[in-house]
């Protein structure tokens, strides 16, 4: 294998999870998650040098991956669930204010609590504004900081912040309002 | 800190976005408020479900080492370029072999002296092929017939080159443009097969500054290489041409591919 071959894969190698799990939430379908990563890395090759390897990120590649995600949402038929807001929509967005209390979960015990999370969790999250979501997963799925966050999305480091907290909130929300439509409450055991 | 700002921090607190300070204080207050704690505990495990829930991804589901190598040597040809072939089962080390015979077989006139490459002149085609190949620079003229490609060439650049044809089928010359080296016109040509470009440059060596030909092994006849930041140089001065042919093979591959083939062609 050739040296820059190498040291492109020495980069991307332990990445690729995350990209993975970036662009499953990218995609309205799983079978596209493979061509969308594929391409992410292709992009990234052709762009890579190898003298730069130290100052390359991972961030970098996020990056590539999402302007290839933006590039099927304007040209391609492939469905792509992302949006991409100005900042004066961002701050439009329905959430409280951040030192407000949060919306209160019906009392339950731990395991119940953990069993509703595990079921409920998804649901929530593909009902959040997707640039919400977008926030979360590349938080959580990408484990990017709110920086390398910031990178991506071409937003200042403060709104992504913000973003956050607005995003987390508004998934409790939707999960407390998933609750008053389910099962009793049980006693918390604190 | 009041409660307040608590709920305004508790996130950042969970992602280990506050500075140590903040922190601090953040996890003062939580340990004498219990309403506080609470509220920790429990986005603490909304992030805990939230983290199962999206790196549920295995390793399944990535791209192996092999397809992936795979998808780059093939990605390293423009799309423009890569439309005109069909995939090839041929090393690429036999294209090279057979463009350094056929420099060799194709020019018939002695040796004008030791010629090799100096690390300038390999610095230039080297970044000229980057160029074509990695920014995806269009050829002006897109054959695989030589004699079209030669006089385009000559027409644009008066580089009398005339391409050397290639006996076997297994390689296809896609096309040329006219480039500059050195600030002197020079004719440039690539070849393909399977997904691996070379290139061909051609200038008049009375264009080429004295000094130009001064390094480089001696690997057979009048050819000539040079390693140059991971790309293969091979350069073979006949007449009035000096050539230039760039891979990305190993010099030692190149070299040894070079002693071992035995090409016919057609002379000019």
């Amino acid at each position: 294998m050739h040296e820059t071959e190498e040291s492109f894969l020495r980069f991307v190698r332990p990445l690729q999870l995350r990209l993975h799990s970036v662009g499953r939430r990218y995609v309205a379908h799983t079978q596209d998650v493979h061509d969308l990563l594929q391409e992410t890395l292709l992009r990234a090759w052709r762009a890579y040098s190898p003298s730069l390897e130290r100052e390359y990120t991972p961030a970098w590649l996020f990056v590539i991956m999402r302007n290839v995600a933006v590039d099927w949402q304007r040209t391609s038929g492939r469905r792509i669930k992302l949006v991409s807001i100005s900042d004066g929509e961002l701050t439009e967005l329905s959430a409280a204010e951040p030192g407000e209390p949060f919306a209160e979960f019906p009392v339950m015990d731990e395991s119940r609590f953990r069993e509703f999370l595990d079921d409920r969790i998804a649901a929530a999250l593909d009902e959040l504004n997707p640039t919400f979501r977008e926030v979360l997963v590349l938080s959580v799925a990408g484990g990017l900081s709110y920086r390398e966050i910031a990178e991506v999305l071409g937003r200042p480091v403060g709104t992504v912040m913000s973003s956050m907290a607005r995003a987390r909130r508004a998934l409790r929300e939707k999960l407390v309002s998933f609750c008053t439509t389910k099962s009793p409450v049980r006693e918390h055991q604190s | 800190m009041r409660c307040a700002e608590i709920r305004e921090y508790i996130f950042a607190f969970l992602d280990n976005e506050l500075d140590a300070p903040l922190s601090m204080e953040f996890q003062r207050h939580v340990d004498s408020c219990h309403t506080c704690a609470q509220e920790v505990e429990i986005e603490w495990a909304v992030k805990k479900q939230l983290v199962e829930t999206l790196t549920a991804s295995s390793d399944a589901d990535l791209i192996d080492d092999r397809e992936l190598c795979s998808a780059l040597v093939r990605s390293s040809l423009p799309r423009a370029i890569r439309t005109l072939l069909p995939r090839r089962l041929v090393a690429p080390l036999a294209l090279a072999a057979v463009i350094a015979m056929a420099f060799i077989t194709w020019f018939s006139l002695p040796r004008t002296g030791q010629d090799g490459v100096d690390a300038r002149l390999a610095s230039l085609v080297v970044v000229d092929f980057q160029h074509f190949v990695d920014e995806g620079s269009e050829l002006q003229i897109a054959s695989s017939d030589r004699d079209d490609v030669s006089r385009w060439l000559f027409d644009k650049t008066t580089v009398a080159v005339s391409l050397p044809s290639l006996s076997d089928s297994r390689f296809e010359l896609l096309g040329g443009r006219k480039c500059k080296i050195d600030g002197k016109p020079a004719a440039f040509a690539i070849y393909e097969t399977n997904g691996s470009p070379i290139s061909l440059v051609a200038l008049n060596a009375a264009d080429a500054p004295v000094g130009w030909c001064d390094s480089g092994d001696p690997i057979g006849g009048h050819v000539r290489a040079t390693a140059f930041d991971g790309y293969t140089v091979l350069t073979l001065h006949r007449g009035s041409l000096l050539f230039a042919a760039v891979s990305t093979l190993p010099q030692e591959e190149f070299s040894q591919l070079l002693m071992e083939m035995d090409i016919a062609h057609e002379g000019n």
